[in-house]
């Protein structure tokens, strides 16, 4: 889990927004979008390792992924997940923040060599 | 022929031997910055005269000849402008000759041409194709400032940050922007243009990548130097106008600033995409927007005691408990009263509602706190034996000493109690540490730095004399 995410209460519905889902999801919902999210990462599927916030992007990866499961399968954490939910501003756009690599390359500020 | 091959190993020889000297000197300078600069002056005027007077040597009027001279003076400009050299200098990965000759880019860089040097070869090294190469020549560049003997000014405080922070931590972006930020502060005036473009650059990427605009605006802010930063002006005043759509910034500086950077193809988009985002939820809004929700908006500001209390009241009203109890008990909750106590522990740990002195914290923050104050009390007892013993100390040596206070009082930020009460230890060793650089050693940059984040610390720790003296030091009133 980023430090982000547990230094503020304002960020205790995380695991519904790394999910993609809502406070009226299922446990089939959360299993299913758990293996979903899980194959595109595994795939490589553009862009499939952000997922929105209500302010901007974060990354995920399979571990925060298996994280936020094990915290909506919990009800006392998933109350407090829904307690503070926002619908995160960019689930229908994620595309236009760009990673920081492509903002480097963009920039001219990419530094060290590959 | 032979007038030409002479006048031509004359010609080289001369710029050869007045750039040795002037480097030489740069390297060796001990007086005041006046004498530094009418030196450097006096001496690029030397060789502009040799080379200028060698380039007409023959006198022959064949083609060769003409454009033998034609070429020496058309070199004359590169040797005027050495910043202009040391940039092609660096596009050939070239790092100790662009950090030299960009070490005489007095027109450019100012009273900071050690920045330059630094900044040019910083450019020559990001042009390098093995990453070993890369190292070693930012390594080579730290040691070259850590040896610098003379006075410390801005730019070279950012310089000297990018290339520290770049050899710690490795493609650590958000590492990098952290350092930038502690730079919040700096005068900003002696802050070359080319430095300001790139720190602030460099501190952008995580928050771009994010799309926090109210971060972006925040470096915008924090970089937006007198020298013309482009992207900083371009960026504040896009989100001026479109993110907070505030009517005192104008359209027309949003377009003026957005044609200087219009080759940034990535940044036009994310304004654009920004632009329909705004649109699309202006029309999609509600005006009864959630408690919860009005807590993402208002992230940044500060709210009176008595929004506050409304606020609070209004997340843990009796209705409001009524629901949340009634929905851990659909969702399987076997202990409601325990998970609603979770609910409102974390309501009253929000930022927003938190109390310093009742915040509980935890055995690993309090351990942190206790190191923290451990080596703040270490450094007070360092700086004030070097003030005792009345050591020299190089502007670097102090700049180091001062990054290590700001970094501690940083990172006490969060308890804004215990930043004040770490302020008030150290307070009397840097209120005679600032009096010693500013007197005798004339540090006049380096105070300023100090002067702009102890201002506001001694004003609410209620050291007036200490706060009218330095705010007066930030407002330019001391000479």
């Amino acid at each position: 889990m980023t430090p982000e995410f547990t230094s503020n209460p304002q960020f205790s519905a995380w695991p519904f927004w790394v999910l993609e889902l809502t406070p009226d999801a299922t446990g089939i919902d959360i299993e299913k979008s758990t293996r979903d999210i899980t194959a595109k990462i595994t795939l490589g599927v553009p862009n499939a390792e952000f997922f929105a916030i209500p302010q901007g992007k974060r990354t995920r990866d399979a571990f925060l992924i298996r994280e936020a499961k094990a915290k909506l399968i919990d009800p006392t954490a998933r109350l407090l997940a829904e307690y503070w939910y926002v619908k995160p501003l960019e689930t229908t756009d994620t595309e236009s923040s760009l990673p920081a690599s492509t903002w480097k390359k963009s920039l001219g500020v990419a530094f060290w060599a590959d | 022929m032979e007038e030409i091959a002479r006048s031509s190993i004359l010609g080289g020889l001369g710029l050869v031997i007045g750039i040795i000297i002037l480097v030489y000197r740069l390297n060796n300078k001990g007086g005041t910055k006046s004498d530094q600069r009418a030196n450097q002056y006096g001496y690029a005027l030397l060789i502009w005269a040799i080379f200028l007077l060698l380039s007409f040597i023959p006198k022959s009027t064949s083609l060769i000849s003409i454009a033998t001279n034609v070429a020496l003076i058309a070199c004359t400009p590169l040797l005027l402008l050495p910043s202009l050299l040391s940039a092609l200098i660096a596009c050939f990965g070239r790092v100790k000759l662009s950090y030299y000759i960009g070490k005489l880019g007095f027109f450019y860089f100012g009273r900071n041409p050690t920045a330059g040097g630094l900044l040019r070869g910083y450019q020559a090294a990001k042009t390098l194709k093995n990453v070993e190469h890369q190292r070693e020549a930012l390594l080579w560049l730290r040691s070259r400032y850590q040896k610098h003997t003379g006075k410390i000014y801005s730019g070279e405080m950012v310089m000297y940050i990018i290339i520290d922070a770049l050899l710690t931590k490795p493609n650590d972006d958000e590492y990098l922007a952290q350092r930038l930020n502690l730079l919040d502060g700096i005068g900003q005036s002696s802050i070359p243009r080319g430095v300001s473009v790139l720190a602030c650059k460099l501190a952008l990427i995580p928050a771009l990548s994010r799309g926090d605009w109210d971060a972006i605006n925040d470096i915008a802010e924090q970089w937006n130097t007198p020298a013309s930063n482009g992207i900083a002006k371009y960026l504040k005043e896009f989100y001026g106008r479109y993110v907070k759509y505030s009517h005192v910034f104008s359209k027309f500086d949003c377009w003026f600033w957005s044609l200087v950077i219009f080759r940034n193809k990535d940044i036009m988009k994310l304004s654009r995409d920004t632009i329909d985002k705004l649109k699309e939820r202006e029309n999609s809004f509600e005006p009864e927007a959630s408690f919860i929700e009005s807590l993402w908006i208002n992230n940044n500001k500060k709210m009176s005691e008595v929004e506050k209390k409304n606020q609070l009241e209004s997340l843990l009203a009796n209705h409001v408990i009524d629901k949340w109890k009634n929905r851990a008990s659909t969702i399987g909750v076997l202990q409601i009263d325990n998970a609603w106590d979770a609910i409102e522990r974390s309501v009253h740990q929000h930022p927003q509602f938190k109390i310093d002195h009742d915040c509980i914290e935890d055995d690993e923050q309090y351990e942190r706190k206790q190191s923290l104050q451990k080596n703040l009390r270490y450094l007070e007892g360092s700086i004030q034996r070097k003030l005792s013993e009345k050591l020299p100390g190089s502007g670097f040596e102090h700049y180091m000493d001062w990054l290590k206070v700001l970094n501690i009082l940083h990172e006490l930020k969060t308890h804004k109690h215990e930043q004040l009460l770490a302020f008030s230890i150290v307070h009397n060793v840097l209120w005679n540490w600032a009096a010693d650089l500013w007197n005798n050693k004339k540090e006049r940059c380096l105070v300023h730095f100090i002067a702009t984040v102890c201002a506001p610390l001694a004003l609410e720790c209620n050291f007036k004399e200490m706060h009218k003296i330095l705010s007066g030091i930030t407002r330019g009133e001391f000479k």
